[in-house]
């Protein structure tokens, strides 16, 4: 059997799963898509950096009309992961306002996707509650 | 170089469904309501700006020629979401000022029946085996996977984190924006609705996003819409014989 493969590129799941950017190695500013230049800064050269699997909630809402395959309610969020801005879902909580709050501490998990005709599973990711 | 330019005529339609009416029917209504209230024709205009969103790519400047009006004018399709009407104006004033003629005509329209949730752009469709595509290396749509895409979502975040940087933006403060944006609306009698609702009654009503609500509309910056809402309005402007002159349109407010 393959190897699982990760929803998104910036999604590593060997060894302990993180995610990456690229920074632009002259202002710092951080992407997870490919970009051409720097947005910020208009330098054309990135690095890969991880990006931390700790955060801070930053904002929610709880999404109760979605596409088709998508299970509702659940929780969309930004997560603050030491400055890194990171678009989530915020998994394995209860999708209320009395369980989801900003400020509450997050930390990475890996979520299941299924598997293609190929037998290969995909992996997504979301940030649950930490402690 | 145009020291003033003045709008002439302006016409808007019914905000509404309209399942009979298409994109274009809807445009030559306010094109043509707002030459008719300047008092002027298609040929006395020297540019058409055409604003559509939807339906980018179907060149609907030239779809309305056809049908009010071709005198071998200039037409300018412009797109710019939330925006596109109002860039539409921008395109006709811009024209006068550069003195390519005195009169514009600017038109706005869309119409969002079916349009769904206004997601991004970023969906892709499954197929057998996992595949990475596009500039995030998705092998699945990531709407609703990694966060949401759709408007009413990515606003009530945008509201949420306003309220979390600067203080005093709870609920409340987005409910009474709507209160007002429906008192407003009995006002208007080419609104869509025209009804007034409590602060009380909106605060109670079921959230689709939270912190947005479901069926109020317009109240940025976390917006309230109901999730298939659909609407069309246009509105356009002719200006002027002697002075010069540019129309104004609106793009229809997404919500
Ligand atoms: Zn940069």
């Amino acid at each position: 059997m393959s190897d699982p493969v990760p929803l998104v590129d910036y999604l590593v799941l060997t060894g302990q799963p993180h995610l990456t950017a690229h920074e632009c190695t002259a202002c710092g500013a951080r992407y997870f898509d490919r970009r051409n230049a720097c947005a910020a800064c208009e330098a054309d050269t990135f690095h890969t950096v991880d990006v931390p699997t700790e955060g801070e909630l930053r904002a929610f809402t709880i999404v109760s009309y979605a596409a088709p395959g998508i299970p509702v309610p659940f929780v969309a969020g930004v997560v603050d992961c030491g400055g890194t801005s990171v678009r989530a879902n915020v998994v394995n909580v209860s999708a209320d306002p009395e369980h989801v709050r900003v400020g509450m501490k997050l930390r990475l998990t890996t979520v299941p996707l299924g598997t293609d005709a190929a037998g290969t599973e995909a992996v997504g990711f979301g940030f649950e509650p930490a402690g | 170089m145009a020291e003033n330019v003045w709008i002439l005529g302006i016409h808007m339609t019914k905000f509404g469904k309209h399942p009979d009416l298409d994109t274009v029917d809807l445009g030559a209504q306010a094109a043509r309501g707002a030459l008719s209230d300047a008092g002027l024709h298609m040929r006395d205009v020297g540019v058409l700006a055409a604003g559509n969103l939807m339906r980018a790519a179907a060149s609907f400047g030239q779809q309305l020629q056809k049908q009010i009006g071709q005198t071998g004018i200039p037409v300018f399709n412009v797109a710019n979401a939330c925006a596109t009407g109002a860039t539409a104006l921008r395109v006709a004033i811009m024209a006068i000022r550069a003195g390519e003629t005195d009169v514009g005509l600017a038109v706005g329209v869309e119409k969002l029946s079916g349009a769904g949730l206004l997601a991004g752009g970023t969906a892709q469709q499954q197929g057998d085996t996992w595949s990475p595509q596009g500039r995030f290396g998705a092998v699945a749509p990531i709407d609703g996977r990694i966060g949401t895409e759709t408007m009413p979502g990515v606003f009530a975040q945008i509201g949420m984190e306003y309220g979390h940087r600067y203080g005093g933006a709870d609920f409340e403060l987005f409910a009474r924006i709507s209160e007002k944006n429906h008192a407003h609306s009995t006002l208007n009698p080419l609104a869509s609705y025209q009804k007034r609702f409590s602060l009380e009654q909106i605060m109670n009503e079921v959230r689709s996003w939270s912190p947005t609500r479901t069926r109020g509309r317009c109240a940025r910056p976390t917006v309230t819409v109901a999730p298939r809402r659909s609407w069309s309005a246009s509105r356009s402007c002719a200006p002027s014989r002697s002075s010069s002159s540019a129309g104004p349109s609106r793009s229809a407010p997404r919500c």
